[in-house]
């Protein structure tokens, strides 16, 4: 056997190369054939700025209110829109804690929106995280862990995957290990109805919308047996596995109210969740346009609201829209607080007068204002006689981000004006009356709301009616502020000295 | 068989020890113990997680845990200990169209430290067409009479009668079988032997390295294959009692175990054709069955030629899956009573050896289809692959150990040819001989044929 030197250096390069591939082999293989059980991550630094810090410890308390915030993902590699990057989230969680929020449970919500007497912190919390994503447990469980915050989870049960299997989902296993650290509590997301589908015509969330079966929209009926199979099999999952049925469900897809396909939806979901065993629900997974809410024992306990944050939610957005969620009566002077409208719409407050330009249908609004508790009071304002084509509307008691999402609306033009209801973001509009309008060349308008339930009242007088017109409207319609609006595009219409006057404020 | 390489003297032969340092043992020892490592952590993981599918994750498991059972056995694996029994032996060659080659080994057979008196040669020529039996003839003459018998039937009969004639010419306690092409050390028969002390052993096969190694890549790989086959899986099937296979190169058989099994065993046929391929594997397969012991001997060394030509190699390789695919279901039909031990692995080894050309082409054509590439199988292949070279090298430092690994992946590029070889099972042509020579449908040309040979 004797050998050159040559091949006998070949073999030796050619034997360190495949041992030490044999190195990386073995590396690989394990790697590749570990059991997909990712371990939980150090909480990010989530280090606030002293403006954030400042901005989070001036922010008051409001006693016997819940601040509920719906989140979904926390991960650096997801960039789906509801997804936070862990450092994100962190300096969320630091901010709410430096605020001195402290978080309640569910059974304390459940108490409190049944109007048992609860106990509740000053500043009280409720951390809610939609989906079952599995990031609850290895992003987001180490930040409460350390900060000494609870959460909820709200699990699209037929998601949850066997130990080991790669899933952007929690596993059975990791359910056991989230119910073992005593931090969180479980609640429904629909068992698979969290989805979007084929709806008549577009993509919609499976779970409010009549899906497209064998290339025909879904009957009342299939929808109503297709959710209460979803609600029983979401049921049978928490008898199973979590020790017993679930009581707390959240809405897929934020609202049902205004994503769905299905006239009155929201009364038929609410009594499937009711006779599912569901004794609450929570809103809000889309980020509101207006201000939310905290959950109170006035809150309908279908439609608890919540505050979605996104991607796009920075710490101050969250220190806003928390401090959205406190009542504040309305401005002593309408013309000094900011008037805000969408993209099309300018809005602009100049010597006692609100200035409103639309090219089309516009209004402005009070952005920051939470008008939870705006009841009863009489708005007033004088317009110069519209001209041609040009209208001016006039909303009151309009609900974003009070507990309901509908108004009254009066619109005023040339001729004649009329007062309209609308309910669940405009699907129910109804015409309450109208009127005819004389001649003039300025109208004073005064508009006063009243009462609640079946005492609903709403009186309007404006220059050049023949009598004042007082309507009854829906009782669901509880409160909330004013909208100036107007549709034309000529020129700015000036919405001259508008004032408010407060007759009588909702208790808390 | 192969023609022989010629005269090797024997210090040519590949050195029996080419002991590799206490650092190169250790080494390749870590090296083996962390990808028996590996694997046994995926099957714990396995069977674990296992949910869905149930099929692939169990072939993964019973393949994993029969790759790891073979070095877990191996490592308990002792050769049997020098009794110092001298039996009487009995050495059969058959051969067939050997010419002078057989006088080679009749030269290196008398060779043996064995005593003269106890050690006899039979040499059985199986109608050879050429010179074989002159030769035969002149190398016997030289030694005294008795001591090698040269026996001519004067028809060609195949291997398989040829070995009968020889074994019932010869009264001798224990039957050697040696190769008309192997080369077993000095000492190896004596050492064979010194299993039979214990009295439930009916078989023992040797060791038997590849004498041409240095050949050509093909005799390289061969020779690596054969090491690892021998100190691995005959060493596993050894500490059981059930070595399945104990090889015609180089084996012992106790005269008692193969008597009552021999007109049997001459005669087994299968699906209607006498069967002429996987003659030691039958036998071994009958003398387990009849519930004899059948062991290995690390420390008795033979030397055989490998093919070195790739048509001889997948002829050879061809024969010996027919003679496979037969035995190891057949053995698996009765290895339960006597060896209740050895059921599970030889059941996942005929298992798994069935499956390979599905399993091979599955593994391919689910990437071609648009699949996922089986990652975990083919690193898994390179790992046990490596491990089998890892074990060459802990063994023996003559630089052919990662020709394990090469030679791991060429026999699995073979393991299509099953199907071909039970599609053909009934075709019992040897593929080195140039008529239908073996087979019982020998025609009346051709026993004229021979007839005329014995004649002349």
């Amino acid at each position: 056997m004797s050998e050159s030197a040559g091949s006998s250096f070949i073999r030796k390069i050619s034997g360190t190369l495949f041992i030490v591939a044999l190195g990386f082999v073995m590396v690989a293989w394990i790697k590749v054939s570990q059991p997909f059980d990712p371990d939980q991550v150090k909480p990010a630094s989530g280090r606030l700025d002293e403006i954030a810090i400042a901005d989070a410890k001036k922010m008051p308390a409001f006693a016997g209110s819940v601040v509920t915030l719906a989140y979904h993902g926390v991960s650096d590699t997801d960039h789906a829109g509801t997804t936070l990057s862990r450092e994100l989230f962190a300096e969320h969680m630091r901010a709410m804690k430096t605020a001195g929020f402290q978080t309640v449970t569910l059974d304390q919500v459940q108490k409190l929106v049944n109007g048992e007497s609860v106990e509740l912190p000053p500043k009280a919390l409720l951390l809610t995280f939609d989906g079952g994503h599995i990031t609850d447990w290895t992003n987001v469980d180490p930040v409460l862990k350390e900060l000494g915050f609870n959460a909820v989870t709200f699990l699209t049960t037929s998601e949850i995957v066997q130990a080991g299997t790669p899933s952007y989902f929690l596993s059975f296993d990791q359910l056991k290990k989230l119910r073992g650290t005593g931090r969180w509590e479980f609640g429904s997301h629909t068992d698979d109805s969290a989805n979007s589908v084929d709806v008549p015509g577009d993509v919609g969330v499976s779970f409010t919308n009549r899906m497209m079966v064998d290339g025909e929209p879904e009957t009342p009926e299939q929808w109503d047996d297709r959710i209460t199979a979803d609600l029983a099999r979401t049921q049978d999952f928490f008898k199973k596995h979590l020790g017993g049925p679930a009581v707390a469900f959240s809405y897929p897809n934020g609202d049902p109210r205004n994503s769905n396909n299905l006239d009155r939806i929201q009364v038929r979901t609410e009594k499937l969740l009711k006779s599912a065993g569901f004794d609450y629900a929570f809103y809000g997974e889309d980020v509101p346009s207006g201000q939310v809410d905290g959950v109170t024992k006035n809150s309908n306990r279908y439609r608890l609201p919540r505050i979605g944050v996104r991607s796009t939610t920075t710490v101050a957005t969250l220190l806003k829209d928390v401090r959205g969620t406190i009542p504040a009566p309305p401005p002593a002077n309408l013309t000094q607080v900011k008037w805000t409208g969408p993209y099309t719409v300018a809005c602009q407050t100049l010597k006692g007068n609100l200035y409103v330009y639309s090219r089309e249908y516009g209004n402005c609004k009070l952005d920051t204002v939470n008008t939870t508790r705006w009841r009863d009071y009489t708005l007033s304002t004088v317009i110069k006689a519209p001209i041609n084509r040009q209208i001016a509307f006039f909303s009151v008691r309009d609900g974003e981000g009070a507990t309901h999402t509908g108004s009254l609306v009066v619109a005023v033009g040339r001729d004649e004006m009329v007062v309209r209801q609308t309910l669940n973001g405009g699907d129910l509009v109804k015409e309450l009356g109208k009127a005819d309008l004389a001649a003039s060349p300025t109208r004073t308008v005064a508009i006063k709301v009243s009462g609640t339930g079946p005492d609903n009242t709403l009186v309007v007088n404006i220059t050049g009616m023949a009598q004042p017109l007082t309507v009854k409207f829906l009782p669901e319609i509880v409160a909330g502020g004013v909208k100036f609006g107007v549709d034309g595009y000529l020129k700015p219409l000036t919405f001259f000295k508008p004032q408010l006057k407060i007759d009588q404020e909702v208790a808390p | 068989m192969d023609e022989t390489t010629g005269d090797v003297p024997r210090s040519r032969l590949p050195r029996n020890k080419v002991s590799p340092s206490v650092v190169g043992k250790v080494a390749a020892f870590i090296g083996i113990t962390s990808v028996c490592a590996i694997i046994l952590w995926h099957v714990i993981v396995k069977v674990m997680f296992m949910r869905g599918n149930i099929f692939i994750p169990l072939y993964t498991i019973l393949v994993a845990g029969y790759m790891l059972s073979r070095f877990l056995l191996a490592a308990f694996y002792r050769p049997p200990r020098d009794a110092g029994i001298t039996p009487s032996i009995a050495i059969v060659v058959p051969a067939y169209n050997e010419s002078s080659a057989v006088a080679r080994t009749i030269h290196s057979l008398m060779a043996l430290e064995y005593p003269p008196h106890l050690l006899e040669i039979v040499v059985i020529n199986d109608g050879s067409t050429d010179d074989t039996w002159d030769h035969m003839v002149e190398a016997a003459s030289q030694y005294a009479p008795g001591r090698v018998r040269c026996v001519n039937p004067g028809v060609n009969q195949g291997k398989r009668k040829a070995m009968a004639v020889g074994i019932r010419e010869t009264r001798a306690e224990i039957l050697v079988f040696v190769d008309s092409d192997s080369m077993p050390a000095p000492n190896a028969v004596y050492k064979l032997v010194q299993g039979f002390a214990d009295k439930k052993v009916g078989a023992i096969s040797g060791l038997t390295y590849v004498r041409n190694a240095e050949t050509n890549a093909l005799t390289r790989m061969q020779a690596a294959r054969y090491y690892v086959s021998f100190q691995l899986l005959k060493s596993a099937e050894s500490v059981l009692n059930a070595v399945t296979c104990c090889s015609g190169c180089f084996a012992a058989y106790r005269r008692a175990a193969v008597t009552p099994l021999l007109d049997q065993w001459e005669n087994q046929t299968f699906l209607g054709r006498e069967c002429t391929h996987g003659d030691d594997r039958a036998l071994t397969a009958r003398v387990i069955k009849t519930g004899w012991k059948t062991i290995y001997d690390s420390q008795a060394e033979a030397w055989t030629d490998a093919p070195d030509e790739y048509r001889k190699f997948f002829k050879q390789q061809l024969r010996w899956k027919k003679s496979w695919s037969r035995e190891g279901p057949m053995l698996l039909s009765h290895v339960w009573r006597s060896r209740p031990l050895a059921l599970l692995p030889i059941a996942i080894q005929t298992m798994a050896g069935l499956l390979s050309p599905f399993v091979i082409a599955y593994s391919l054509a689910v990437p071609i289809m648009g699949g996922k590439f089986p990652i975990i199988y083919f690193l898994g292949l390179y790992m046990v692959a490596m491990a089998f070279a890892l074990l060459y090298r802990m063994f023996r430092n003559d630089g052919l150990w990662l020709y394990a690994f090469f030679g791991t992946f060429f026999y699995i590029s073979f393991s299509p040819q099953l199907v071909w070889a039970i599609l053909r099972i009934r075709d019992g042509k040897w593929g080195t001989r140039p008529s239908t020579a073996g087979t019982t449908n020998i025609s009346k040309q051709e026993r004229r044929v021979a007839r005329a040979g014995k004649a002349a």
